[in-house]
């Protein structure tokens, strides 16, 4: 009886605490999470009553050859940036997880990238990939006697440097946390696997990797929602173009609603947004 | 014992009466809304104006930018803000916010005395530019906002360009733009553009690429974006006029190759020699080139905007910045406002802002005086001779985002022409359902 009331009074304690954070996450999150879901089953515009509309959104909306092409090209971006960023994440780490100091100012080096603010760090992307002969890398092509390109301007390759952008802004913060992990394996598995006359390919492939899979896991899955949700970069970098060429979930949904207040639409388009990032959030709760 | 309380009991009226309409004269502070970062004037404003303003009147001024949000957001959040009683005292706002808020119900009017004195100074050219349609349709148009700005879209030249192959002139026909372009484009050894000979906006932003083709090319071809059929706003674009226009794009990109799309083009593109000709909607162009490239200064000339064919007459279209009155605030401080505004457009303070911005041009008595008697300035006034105004419909920053979208596609080629200005044409159509408008 006695336990039973202390629980109680426990409860309530505990709940007074987290009340703030509660009534805050259900303002900010829940409230428009579910205003979210009404309005896309509307047309609206924000000056005048919504209009009922059932599932005409979603039916325009699947119907739309330009939202399956945003979807397409959204998954290109999440997917390559997701390889890559892993990729150049667990080769900088295990090439930098050395005393002295050419590996700290490697790491210093590649995280340096990360702290940059994102407007900053894109205003020096677009210096090395504009169009102009004076960009970074057309002046480096012309130095090499070779043509130029059209990089961010071009059709064919502005989606190449939007994934360029997101991979060279990350790769700070993917090395950092494989270092991290590099740091918590007990040396004792790679020394005896040395005494075992283990190549260092052979204690990274059967060793390393398999040991850092958490990280690895939790890497892919942050870095998928974080690619599929992108919005800030390549709005900077080139406002969803040339043509459609870099247009992402995220600025199809920002074009439909805050540029054409069409934000029924834009509403639908967001679920399913938010239906995708949810099964990424799914995977990784439950694999964590 | 009884007239002493009659006595008292009056003095008490008298004086929460006083109490009270002293309160209500006393206005302490006013907030003004912008946005966008702050360009000449409104620096202008900031440093100069509204300092003595406030000792002038004894008033605070708090005067807010919105630089990080879009148009659009920014149009938003005034409509509602003002809805909901949480909005400025004044709103410094163009065309598009204007438009808006006047779709919306929310314009107040300028006074009558105030709308005269500004009639007496404005440019003969500029006196239509402030005006707007009534609630109820375009039967009786009104002043909706005090110019501080209106400045027609022109050409820019590079003198030094055309000297260089032989051209003296910047062109008057889209003929010419091809033939000037193309002596004017420069290309490197890979065929890539280095210099643009002549540009136009293809890229970037929608409702900015739709804000230039308008009143650039669709206007200049003879088009106009919206027509009236049995009172309703329909979209008009999707004609020969508009087809013509886009494909005069289409031919300055991939035809004639005389500029591309990402290439950097606007003021900032001119000022570092990228493009021979821009075409720029604000006289501050002098004064941005004086400032952030002032070699450049020398070689800048100014020419009007080029026809579709010979024959036809070149006009530009007037955007205009200005400021206008929340309606929702109480009277008393609307009444304080205006004459503050009264008093903001009274010679001396004109011509301050005039001379230190270079920016107050649709009014006739600051044009006289230096800088603006100089060539450059009178070459600009005469090619902005013929300005329409611009505020063309309620909901405008909708319609010019949703025709650029459209645009947009065209230009990078994913689209042919009349499917996407038809597509554009219905999404508008259908915007305009529930607006009725009685003549444009």
């Amino acid at each position: 009886m006695l336990g039973k009331s202390l629980k109680r009074r426990e409860a309530r304690v505990a709940f007074s605490f987290i009340s703030p954070v509660l009534v805050l996450y259900t303002i900010f999150f829940w409230v428009p999470l579910i205003l979210i879901v009404m309005v896309s089953f509307t047309k609206w515009d924000m000056f005048k009553p919504m209009k009922f509309v059932g599932l005409a959104n979603y039916y325009n909306l699947f119907s739309d050859p330009y939202f399956l092409k945003a979807f397409l090209i959204s998954s290109v971006y999440a997917l390559s940036s997701v390889g890559l960023l892993i990729f150049f994440g667990l080769t900088f780490a295990v090439l930098f997880n050395r005393p002295g100091l050419i590996p700290f100012l490697g790491r210093m080096l590649f995280f340096m990238s990360a702290i940059l603010p994102l407007i900053s760090a894109g205003a020096i992307w677009v210096w090395i990939t504009g169009p102009e002969s004076y960009s970074g890398l057309n002046s480096l092509m012309s130095f090499l006697g070779m043509g130029r390109g059209r990089w961010l301007a071009g059709s064919n390759t502005a989606l190449l440097c939007v994934i360029g952008f997101a991979v060279w802004h990350g790769t700070g913060l993917n090395t950092l946390m494989y270092t991290a992990g590099l740091r918590g394996i007990p040396s004792v598995y790679i020394d005896a696997a040395k005494i075992d006359g283990a190549s260092g390919f052979h204690i990274i492939r059967y060793i390393i990797i398999p040991l850092l899979r958490p990280i690895t896991l939790f890497l892919v899955v942050t870095n998928l929602i974080a690619g599929f949700n992108a919005f800030t970069p390549i709005w900077f970098l080139t406002k969803g173009g040339p043509g459609t060429a870099t247009r992402i979930l995220p600025t199809y949904i920002y074009q439909f609603g805050f540029n054409r207040f069409r934000f029924g639409f834009a509403s639908s388009s967001a679920i399913v947004l938010i239906g995708i990032v949810l099964i990424f959030t799914y995977i990784r709760l439950r694999k964590l | 014992m009884k007239r002493r309380s009659i006595i008292s009991v009056a003095c008490l009226v008298m004086f929460v009466l006083m109490l009270f309409s002293g309160a209500s004269a006393a206005v302490k502070e006013i907030t003004i809304w912008s946005w966008g970062a702050p360009d000449a004037v409104i620096v202008g404003l900031i440093e100069n104006s509204w300092p003595l303003m406030e000792k002038e009147f004894g008033v605070k001024i708090k005067h807010e930018l919105f630089p990080g949000i879009s148009e659009t957001e920014f149009v938003t959040k005034v409509v509602n803000a003002v809805r909901f009683g949480t909005g400025p005292d004044v709103i410094e706002a163009n065309d598009i916010t204007l438009s808006t808020l006047a779709s919306e119900g929310f314009l107040e009017p300028v006074p009558p005395s105030l709308v005269k004195s500004l009639q007496e100074k404005l440019l003969p050219s500029y006196k239509n530019a402030p005006y707007l349609w009534d609630e109820d349709g375009y039967k009786k148009p009104f002043m909706g906002a005090i110019v501080r700005d209106a400045g027609g879209q022109i050409v820019w030249w590079n003198e030094e360009m055309y000297k260089e192959v032989g051209l003296d002139r910047s062109p008057r026909t889209w003929d010419e733009v091809f033939e000037f372009g193309k002596k004017l484009t420069k290309y490197g050894a890979d065929g890539l553009i280095e210099i643009s000979g002549f540009f136009v906006r293809t890229a970037g932003h929608g409702g900015g690429i739709g804000d230039k083709f308008t009143p650039y090319f669709l206007s200049a071809g003879g088009g106009s974006l919206l027509k009236i059929e049995n009172e309703k706003v329909k979209a008009n674009f999707n004609t020969s006029a508009g087809i013509a226009a886009a494909q005069f794009y289409l031919d300055v990109l991939y035809k004639y190759n005389i500029d591309a799309i990402g290439i950097p083009g606007d003021v900032g593109g001119w000022e570092k020699g990228q493009t021979a000709t821009v075409s720029a909607r604000r006289f501050w162009v002098p004064l941005d080139v004086k400032r952030n490239a002032p070699d450049m200064y020398s070689k800048l000339r100014a020419g009007p905007i080029p026809v579709a064919r010979e024959g036809l007459k070149s006009i530009t279209t007037s955007h205009i910045y200005g400021l206008t009155v929340n309606p929702t605030i109480d009277s008393d401080k609307k009444e304080f406002i205006w004459k503050l505004c009264e008093r903001l457009n009274q010679f001396d303070m004109v011509k301050r802002r005039t001379i230190d911005t270079l920016n107050w041009l649709p009014y006739r008595e600051a044009v006289t005086e230096a800088p603006f008697t100089e060539e450059l300035w009178q070459e600009a006034l005469k090619c902005s001779e013929n300005t329409l105004p611009r505020l063309e419909a309620p909901k405008f920053s909708v319609v010019q985002a949703i025709l650029g979208d459209q645009l947009n596609l065209i230009f990078a080629k994913e689209k042919s022409i009349e499917a996407g200005l038809s597509t554009a044409a219905e999404e508008i159509s259908e915007l305009y359902e529930d607006v009725m408008l009685k003549e444009l």
